[in-house]
């Protein structure tokens, strides 16, 4: 594999949260790569480290938290050399985030389309008709009606408000998104429904995805490649087939066997 | 026992009335005609989306509200006749329930002590020639969780799944016969849910707690219990054994309920022209289920669904 089919690559990353005890190692020299319109898949249980390497790739970790060693290539540039007017600029554009909780990644005050022209006039300094026209292209895209624009968040059901950070992440045609347990706080049927989506644009415009979250059952279905994390380290990486049908670390194996499937012995004595 | 239900449900509706700022009040059907029977030391599964009433329906049986139409048993009694707040208090006493929010449901300024002290004191649990002490270290016992240990340590100092055990550890200290558990692995992590599961297993099994437990989640509800009712829009649209329903849905809901559970083993492939066709179909099932008024029909001993 050449470097230039890598469209993220880590190196040894390390981030550690001070605390009143001395540094934690929350992540502990994590190599990982991602190559160009791949879905990686990043399982593990909370406190694993997998929303750390999240915010530390886009670099929006905060203090207590610091990136204390390794390399972070994107796109075949070094992400922690930028100074903060080029990781402003870069942030969104290049590679842009979804959150587990649409209603906190939308400002309720605000309409749905301030919302998109807020990041529209920030990064590209088009005016408000541009945006517009931007926006309700995206929302089309995504299957809600444009009229929803003017709408503010609370009058759109969980669903449809995942749709729009959605849409809202790919404003800028960015090159890989990073989704930090998406569908999570949503019920099944609507989580089928996030997922169809995802996976419709994904193949439709290429992008690479971060796909973060604790259900293997459902990242199986729709990523490329897993990697296991466990306290900090990734155990175990592989195509998600192998991963499913042939995994080789304990704890990946204790993962699967941690959900009830339609498959298991009754319960009931 | 068969004959003698632990808990009924007969026909119960209730109405939300929505009064907003700028248009006329707004009728919300949160119930509609609900009836089911639940044998003591059984368990069943109430399923269904956000807003179908499931949560609405367990809060009506743990008294939280008053129904408009319909009754509600416990062991043969009615809830919605008690009149006294000693009447109120036995009912209250029967049933008990955990939420889902392990994190919100306790109190963060006390300790464990405190929140199982309080229900043992107040519904004087404590029987003659035992002591209060012996009673808080049997309660955790049974949650299978280290009495010296846990004893005065506060909420923010346990994980979410040791939380939740003091959540039932509180029901139980109560002395709970029905426990009304009201999504309460969901916010749990993956590697924790299936020892929650596996307590409540053997609270119905070994301690004969009988369980409502109301989740969205399929596979769990089929592993701990033995009916199942699918809910959709304030109403049961598919009640029977949870693994016939499970085995072979018959309601287009729980169809589309079930094909929704993440399977590792189907890829979703979906070219961007296709990528919808699954919300339009879903969608569409919603709309006929939400518009269907047929009542429930017996289709096999114990199955009941609601004609499309």
């Amino acid at each position: 594999m050449t470097q230039s089919e890598r469209f993220l690559d880590l190196k040894g990353l390390e981030v550690d949260y001070m605390t009143l005890d001395g540094p934690f190692r929350a992540v502990k020299g994590v190599d990982l790569h991602i190559n160009r319109g791949e879905v990686l898949g990043l399982a593990g249980e909370s406190g694993c480290g997998k929303s750390t390497i999240a915010y530390a790739l886009m670099r929006l970790h905060r203090p207590p938290a610091f990136i204390s060693g390794g390399t972070i290539t994107i796109d075949g540039e070094d992400v922690l050399s930028f100074d903060e007017e080029k990781l402003a600029q870069w942030r969104w554009s290049k590679v842009s985030l979804v959150f587990q909780s649409a209603m906190n990644a939308l400002n309720p005050v605000l309409t749905i389309f301030e919302q998109f022209r807020d990041v529209y006039h920030r990064h590209t300094g088009e005016d408000t008709a541009a945006a517009r026209v931007r926006a309700e292209e995206l929302m089309d895209l995504v299957g809600i009606d444009p009229a929803r624009l003017d709408d503010y968040p609370h009058q759109l059901s969980g669903g449809m408000r995942q749709r729009v950070v959605l849409a809202n992440a790919l404003i800028l045609e960015p090159q890989m998104i990073i989704m930090d347990e998406p569908t999570t706080a949503l019920d099944v049927v609507v989580q089928r429904e996030i997922l169809q989506e995802i996976a419709g644009l994904q193949k439709k415009f290429g992008f690479s995805i971060l796909f973060i979250t604790h259900d293997l059952a459902l990242m199986s279905q729709f990523a490329d490649r897993i990697a296991i994390m466990l306290q900090g380290e990734i155990v175990e990486v592989n195509s998600a087939h192998e991963i499913l049908h042939n995994p080789q670390h304990d704890y990946t194996k204790q993962l699967w066997d941690a959900m009830p499937s339609f498959d298991d012995a009754k319960g009931v004595a | 026992m068969a004959d003698q239900p632990y808990l009924e449900v007969k026909g119960v509706s209730k109405t939300y009335t929505l009064k907003t700022i700028f248009s006329g009040s707004k009728q919300v059907k949160a119930l509609q005609d609900i009836s089911f029977k639940l044998g003591r030391g059984e368990a069943l599964a109430l399923v269904g989306e956000s807003g179908s009433g499931k949560s609405t329906c367990g809060r009506a049986i743990a008294g939280m509200f008053d129904i408009d139409e319909g009754d509600i048993l416990v062991n043969g009694k009615s809830i919605t006749s008690a009149r006294n707040s000693k009447e109120k208090r036995e009912n209250a006493q029967k049933v008990q329930m955990v939420f889902q929010d392990p994190f919100a449901s306790l109190n963060p300024t006390h300790t464990v002590r405190h929140h199982l002290a309080r229900p043992l004191t107040l519904h004087k649990r404590v029987p003659e020639g035992s002591t209060l002490e012996q009673e808080l270290v049997r309660t955790l016992e049974d949650v299978e969780l280290e009495p010296d240990v846990m004893l005065d340590k506060f909420p923010h100092e346990l994980s979410g799944g040791q939380r939740q055990r003091i959540n039932l550890a509180r029901a139980l200290a109560v002395g709970a016969e029905l426990i009304i558990a009201d999504e309460p692995t969901s916010m749990l992590d993956v590697s924790i849910r299936r020892s929650i599961l596996n307590l409540m297993n053997r609270l119905k099994t070994d301690r004969g707690i009988t369980f409502l437990y109301i989740t969205h989640d399929l596979a769990t509800a089929h592993y701990l219990t033995e009916n199942t009712a699918v809910m959709y829009g304030g109403r049961i649209v598919e009640y029977g054994p949870s693994d016939a329903i499970v085995r072979d849905p018959q309601h287009p809901y729980s169809q589309l309920l079930l094909s929704s559970v993440p399977n590792a083993h189907t890829r979703i492939n979906a070219d961007f022209e296709h990528a919808r066709d699954f919300s339009k179909f879903a969608d569409r099932v919603r709309t006929e289920t939400a518009a269907s008024t047929a009542g429930l029909k017996e289709i096999a001993a114990g199955r009941f669904v609601r004609a499309a």
